[in-house]
């Protein structure tokens, strides 16, 4: 994990003049934490956007969206060995085989289970994500593997008080422009009223011509599109292998609980607490970092139950 | 007169409970059908065996000349078909107009942009018009009977099913929606109204049918029914 996290480099930065003063290296310190935190959130948004579309339209908690992660990975990984692909064009080709997947996984299997009892599905998708570690570990190995994205990995932008790395950059840029489109789909297109319309309330949704299975199939299908882009960046940025699903699946888990559930700016915010924290977390002591995550996901959960930006009817 | 709706000896059981009992019914197009009985009798569970959002464990329901009795709710709103609830249920998160649009845009199968008008018109008759752009939530209890009735209007219905809408009004409101409603049927709308709000009801339909325990036990002109001995014991549970 510690990948993830760019590590300050506000140390070695000089004033025209020669070494600033103490203070002021400490504050840009500082500064550099909070910005690299904020952009380490954008991952985890991307991580959590789909997972959070998910349950938003039908109370459906995913346990495998984080192996979907790595499976998305692995075919942007396998395409760019292939066919020679730059990532980002690896990732245009995944993105329909992953939505498709995910409109077959909806239609043929998990529209069989959802419902008013959230059990069936968890228990569905807690064996997939099994059977998905298992059988990529199967195919690929255990070996740590990583999206080579040549010279953009250690490219950065000098903003003069901080240096911001541009893969972070544009994976918070993604991340907000993922988010920006998703909500421009749920309140302006056709598409994202039925979206709404079945997530209030299905059989009324029947009633009035929309297919509430069809809709269901359609947002796990795009809910994967999102999979597929924090795919990308999750193996640009740092090494995978078929085990480590499970844990973006926490860390997504937290950004939507944070944000509050089902609200997709919430989950922004939600990430960039977790990253935060992060930082802040590994800038103390390295070995703090994760928990620093999970502390903050604690703290907000004691003092906001229900999230940041709690939806008014769930 | 072609019919828009036929059951034919259609049952339905719930567990040991039967709830509609060899119910066979035609409806002419244009007709206003009134449903009457004590509570509990069947008469939600029949609009749900019409609409499809339970299947018939026997028996056919055929609407528009097609046998539906195994489609699904979309399909058969989709072939003209609209229903309000008793309880209203809004899309509490979309606006008045949203709410229509998804209706009308799915209902009918077309896109936005060729049923806003529709849309438009559905609400101006509906007198919901001034709060298009409101959230359904925020609406008051007329307001949301009347989008009730004007989202199921949205999908262009043929057959319209309206499941007790004049339930907890003021006198005043229900005349006004009782105008709404004659004016749908004056449009050449089938209607097929549950009603326990009886003068409502009478002032508009053409036909009573009385339900007692899932069972017809009473088809014809308003009048007569409402006179005969058997409906009175049975829907007022007295002796007259």
């Amino acid at each position: 994990m510690l990948s993830h996290a760019s590590l300050p480099h506000a140390g070695g930065r000089m004033g025209r003049g020669g070494i600033l003063p103490l203070c002021e290296v400490v504050a840009m310190i500082w500064l550099d934490v909070l910005v690299q935190g904020i952009l380490l959130g954008g991952l985890y948004a991307l991580f959590a956007a789909g997972l959070s579309l998910v349950f938003g339209i039908m109370r459906l908690v995913n346990l495998a969206h984080g192996d979907l992660i790595v499976f998305a990975a692995f075919l942007i990984l396998v395409t760019v060995n292939l066919l020679g692909l730059n990532p980002f064009l690896s990732a245009l080709i995944a993105a329909p085989v992953m939505f498709a997947l995910g409109w077959a996984l909806q239609r043929f299997v998990l529209n069989r289970v959802v419902g008013k009892d959230i059990l069936p599905p968890l228990l569905i998708t807690f064996g997939l994500s099994v059977a998905l570690q298992n059988g990529m570990l199967e195919v690929f190995s255990a070996d740590s593997q990583r999206i080579r994205a040549g010279a953009l990995e250690s490219a950065s932008i000098n903003l003069g008080v901080v240096t911001i790395g541009t893969l972070p950059l544009l994976t918070f840029g993604s991340a907000v422009l993922a988010i920006f489109i998703l909500n421009r789909i749920f309140y302006t297109t056709a598409i994202g009223r039925a979206f709404r319309a079945t997530s209030d309330d299905p059989v009324t949704a029947s009633l009035m011509g929309i297919n509430p299975r069809g809709v269901f199939a359609m947002a796990t299908g795009l809910a994967m599109v999102i999979v597929t882009l924090a795919a990308l960046y999750l193996g640009m940025r740092a090494n995978f292998d078929p085990s480590i699903g499970p844990a973006r699946l926490i860390y997504a888990f937290e950004a939507v609980i944070i944000g509050g559930l089902g609200s997709l700016w919430g989950t922004l915010a939600g990430g960039a607490i977790i990253g935060i924290a992060q930082t802040v977390g590994a800038q103390i002591n390295p070995e703090w970092q994760i928990l620093a995550g999970h502390l903050a996901f604690l703290a907000v959960l004691i003092i906001r139950p229900r999230g940041l930006f709690p939806r008014a009817v769930d | 007169m072609t019919d828009v709706l036929t059951l034919s000896n259609v049952s339905k059981s719930f567990g040991a409970l039967k709830v509609t009992d060899d119910v066979s019914l035609s409806v002419p197009k244009g007709q206003a059908l009134g449903i009457i009985g004590p509570n509990g009798a069947g008469k939600s569970t029949l609009f749900n065996l019409i609409t499809g959002n339970i299947l018939a464990d026997a028996g056919t329901v055929t609407l528009l000349g097609r046998d539906v009795t195994r489609s699904p709710a979309m399909t058969r709103v989709r072939m003209g078909l609209g229903r309000s609830f008793q309880i209203p249920q809004p899309f509490e998160g979309l606006t008045v107009f949203e709410n229509l649009l998804t209706a009308a845009a799915y209902g009918q199968n077309k896109h936005e942009a060729e049923v806003t008008d529709h849309c438009v018109a559905v609400l101006r008759d509906t007198e919901l018009l001034p709060k298009a752009n409101q959230l359904a939530g925020s609406l008051s209890l007329l307001d949301r009977k009347r989008l009730e009735l004007a989202r199921a209007m949205a999908t262009g219905p043929e057959l319209l099913l309206l499941d007790e809408i004049a339930g907890g009004l003021t006198e005043g409101e229900c005349q006004a929606l009782i105008a709404t409603i004659r004016g749908l049927h004056a449009q050449g709308i089938t209607i097929i109204w549950i009603e326990h709000v009886l003068h409502a009801l009478t002032s508009v339909v053409e036909r009573l049918l009385v339900l007692d325990f899932g069972r017809v036990i009473g088809i014809g002109e308003p009048d007569a029914i409402m006179a005969s001995k058997e409906v009175r014991e049975i829907y007022l549970g007295m002796e007259v």
